[in-house]
């Protein structure tokens, strides 16, 4: 006995025998729009079975496809075949007969386009879209339609719209009076006929197609077109100037409007030129140059417009505006040279200086070779200016060059001259820099600017010492002169150390000595002097000196700071002594707090544990905390020494301290903020860093600011580490700057 | 370092044309700095200094001329006055792209042409 199938098992079945049937798999590749395959499919089910339906169904798929191609996908060719095959498997089908006519017709092919439509009329004389494009083919082709089958196919209101364009095409436009027709098609020929006769009335009637945005846009662009026409047949420019805008926009396209704009722009700007607008003919100019850009007229008129805009908008120091202007002038071929200098100015305005020292070139070398022109040095002059210009883009090269035409033409020019030697040291030509200067200096042997750059030059050889002679001449030609005074006196304290380190005690004195001449107020000059006079044992001289040094700047504690190191250095601590007593009479009254503050015993400190002097150093430290007594800053300084020093224990106490004198105090804040953070009692922590960020803000010290914040993130990622048993992160390194451990020390 | 460029046009400021005389630019000078003087208009009295500075000798004048904004040739429209052609009629074509709108050429989506298929 045979068991009976399911239900489901049976809709199986049924959908395996219709996935294997190729007519259901092309209807579903239809339905999801896959044309290509249910054409495929199609094709190939007819090839095993011919089949009145699948043959209607493959002509419809190969119709949509084909006004898909045509109409949609740019696939003009390929549309046109399909809606061809379309036609030739239903030819008793109109519509795709139809659509082939159609297709024909947007490709231009007229006589096919016909044939198709005459088919489709012969057929069914009531097809009124065929009669419609059939009496549009044979209006495109010439032809008086009127006796026409196609003709006789329309009804009698169709008709009467095509009347008037028949008319209109036909040279015997009909008046608007003649018929009141409804459709939009036909109020247009009327409007388009009033025109054409001149009807006064034409403008009103064009109007509402022009302003209507629901006409298509190529019935408001012919409308406006019109109206542009009639515009200017009334001798108003701007107005029909406006109308053909507008018609150009709405995508009107036709010869007829570019001439008419084009002739009309170009009138516009020969008037704007001639009432002095010369942006006005510029651009209405350069609008009508768009249109069409021949004749020789139009291109002299806009490069002078363009000249003379730029011109007006320079005088108006609106050089951005003029250079857009002479750039014009000159793209169009405008190669004067008052151009050139125009637009050279106009570069340099907008420091765009390559362009101009390229420009400028041009200018010179086309400049009036008549002798009553420009003189040889004006020549120069012009040259030094490319130079300049060259000089500022950066091209040293092209600079030297420049100005070596520069000295050509003005040999005697001595500024011109140095300026050649700064281009060739800029260069790195110190060679021919040099050569250069000794010219000069052969002819002016006291050529201050020549004698300076020598120096310079001199300076910067192996030998520095080599510029001392230069320098000492130009002191002696100029005593007040600035820069000789401190490089001959810088050169005389480096030559100075040097012989001191040799031991030349004697010698090196002399050229302090002879630094002081120069600069007299210089303290460390008599540092130094004193220095070699502890070297000579004469502590006496030393004092006298260090007391001169003092009297330069009373109250600078980095004096006083270098002379008390130099006597440690010296090894003489009876000495540093009494330059820490004449510190606290000079400048312990000009402190803040009357007396010399901590921080100036803590740096003396930080020196001699540097040179291993514990003892001096322990001594300063214990100077520094009875100093800080009172003073905020003073204990934060002692605090943040002994942190340094990793004596947290101290630290914390003068933190403390501090912030019991003044509880805003940033650093303290922050510093204590840490102390807490380390034993983990964050909420102490957080509270003195609330506070050094409020203290940080209301200061606008960012970096305080920067450091609250590393320090809390630092903590937060160290605490979120541990607890996932992960190592904590590297010791939080908060650069204060306040210790430096540079090896000054000697 | 300020080169010559960056200075305006001397003339336009002491209100001379190019070609003015030492006597002129002289006078012209005394006149604009009775009428802005140091004490009422110091930046005013500065410019006319800077200027008459540019061209006090006839050594810096010429200098100065050197690199000065160059005005245009002056604009002679052409001799033979050019007539402007305009195409005041409507043509076919123009015609027929607007009558080709009120028809199937204007559409581009025939989706209500299509018919069913029935197998």
């Amino acid at each position: 006995m045979v068991k009976k199938k399911s239900r489901s098992q049976r809709a199986r079945a049924k959908a395996r025998q219709a996935a294997a049937n190729p007519v259901v798999r092309g209807q579903q590749a239809f339905h999801q729009g896959d044309y290509d395959a249910a054409i495929a499919i199609w094709k190939q089910a007819l090839g095993e079975k011919a089949s009145c339906r699948v043959t209607a169904a493959l002509a419809e798929v190969y119709f949509r496809r084909g006004l898909t191609r045509f109409h949609r996908d740019g696939q003009r060719p390929a549309g046109l075949s399909d809606l061809a095959e379309a036609a030739r498997l239903a030819s008793d089908d109109l519509r795709y007969t139809y659509h082939l006519g159609l297709a024909h017709h947007h490709q231009g092919n007229l006589d096919m386009a016909l044939a198709a439509y005459r088919l489709a009329l012969d057929a069914d004389p009531s097809f009124v879209r065929a009669a419609e494009l059939a009496v549009l083919a044979l209006l495109e082709q010439g032809q008086n339609p009127v006796q026409t089958a196609a003709w006789k196919a329309l009804p009698l209101d169709h008709q009467a719209e095509f009347r008037p364009l028949v008319g209109l095409l036909g040279g015997q436009p009909l008046a608007v009076a003649s018929t009141s027709p409804a459709s939009g098609g036909a109020r247009l020929w009327c409007a388009l006929a009033a025109f054409q006769s001149g009807d006064g009335g034409a403008r009103e009637a064009l109007l509402p197609f022009a302003q209507d945005g629901d006409e298509p846009a190529v019935v408001r662009a012919l409308a406006a077109y019109a109206l542009g026409l009639d515009a200017l047949r009334r001798d108003r420019q701007e107005e029909a100037l406006g109308h053909w805008e507008a018609a150009r926009r709405l995508g009107l396209d036709t010869p007829s409007l570019w001439g008419n704009l084009h002739q009309l722009y170009h009138a516009q700007a020969e008037e704007a030129m001639a009432a002095g607008r010369w942006s006005d003919a510029a651009a209405l100019a350069d609008a009508a140059r768009s249109l069409a850009s021949e004749g020789r007229d139009l291109t002299e008129l806009t490069l002078a417009a363009h000249f003379h805009a730029g011109h007006a908008e320079a005088q108006a120091g609106r050089w951005h505006q003029a250079l857009s202007h002479w750039e014009k002038s000159r793209d169009l071929g405008e190669n004067s040279r008052e151009l050139l200098q125009n637009l050279a100015l106009a570069y340099e305005k907008n420091e765009r200086f390559e362009e101009a020292a390229d420009l400028w070139r041009q200018v010179v070398r086309c400049r009036p070779r008549r002798a009553d022109t420009l003189t040889r040095q004006q020549v120069a002059l012009l040259w030094g200016h490319v130079a300049e210009c060259y000089r500022r883009a950066g091209d040293v090269e092209e600079a030297v060059t420049t100005l070596r035409n520069a000295v050509k033409n003005d040999p005697d020019n001595t500024d011109l001259r140095l300026e050649l030697v700064d281009a060739l040291v800029a260069g790195d030509r110190w060679g021919a820099a040099d050569n250069e200067l000794g010219r000069i200096l052969r002819k002016e042997p006291e050529n201050i600017g020549a004698l300076v750059r020598s120096a310079r030059i001199a300076e910067m050889g192996w030998y520095a010492a080599r510029a001392k002679p230069t320098w000492r001449k130009i002191l002696a030609l100029e005593p007040n002169h600035l820069e000789a005074q401190e490089r001959l006196t810088d050169l005389l304290e480096r030559e100075g150390d040097r012989l001191l380190r040799f031991g030349k005690v004697g010698e090196a004195l002399e050229c302090y000595h002879e630094a002081l001449t120069y600069m007299p107020e210089e303290p460390y000059l008599y540092l130094a002097c004193a220095d070699c006079y502890f070297d000579q044992e004469d502590a006496e001289a030393a004092r006298r000196e260090m007391d001169r040094a003092f009297a330069q700047k009373v109250d600078d504690l980095d004096v006083y700071h270098s002379a008390v190191d130099l006597c440690h250095v010296q090894g003489r601590s009876e000495e540093a002594e009494w330059v820490i007593v004449r510190a606290e009479e000079l400048a312990g009254p000009q402190q803040p707090h009357e007396r010399l503050p901590a921080g100036f015993f803590l740096d003396l400190a930080g020196c001699c544990f540097k040179r291993r002097q514990t003892e001096i150093g322990d001594d300063y430290v214990r100077r520094a905390e009875r100093a800080a007594v009172g003073d905020a800053e003073g204990l934060v300084a002692v605090a943040l020494f002994c942190l340094d020093r990793d004596d947290e224990g101290r630290a914390v106490s003068y933190l403390d301290q501090a912030l019991r004198l003044d509880p805003e105090h940033g650093l303290a804040n922050l510093h204590m903020g840490l102390s807490y953070a380390t034993v983990a009692e964050m909420r102490e922590a957080n509270r003195h860093w609330r506070q050094a960020r409020r203290t940080a803000r209301q200061t606008g010290d960012q970096e305080l600011l920067k450091m609250v914040e590393m320090s809390q993130r630092y903590f937060q990622t160290a605490i979120d580490m541990i607890e996932r048993g992960l190592p904590p992160p590297p010791p939080l390194n908060l650069d204060l700057g306040m210790f430096d451990d540079d090896d000054d020390t000697d | 370092m300020t080169t010559q460029t960056e200075i305006g046009d001397p003339y336009k400021v002491l209100g001379l044309k190019r070609g003015a005389s030492h006597e002129e630019i002289r006078r012209a000078y005394f006149r604009q700095v009775r009428e802005h003087p140091p004490e009422t208009d110091p930046e005013g009295f500065k410019a006319l200094r800077a200027a008459y500075e540019q061209l006090r000798s006839a050594g810096q004048r010429a200098e100065t001329d050197l690199f000065l904004l160059q005005a245009p040739p002056p604009w002679e429209p052409p001799q033979r006055r050019r007539q402007a052609t305009f195409d005041l009629s409507l043509h076919r074509w123009e015609l027929l792209a607007a009558a080709r709108a009120f028809t199937d050429l204007a559409r581009d989506d025939f989706r209500d042409d299509y018919q069913a298929v029935r197998l």
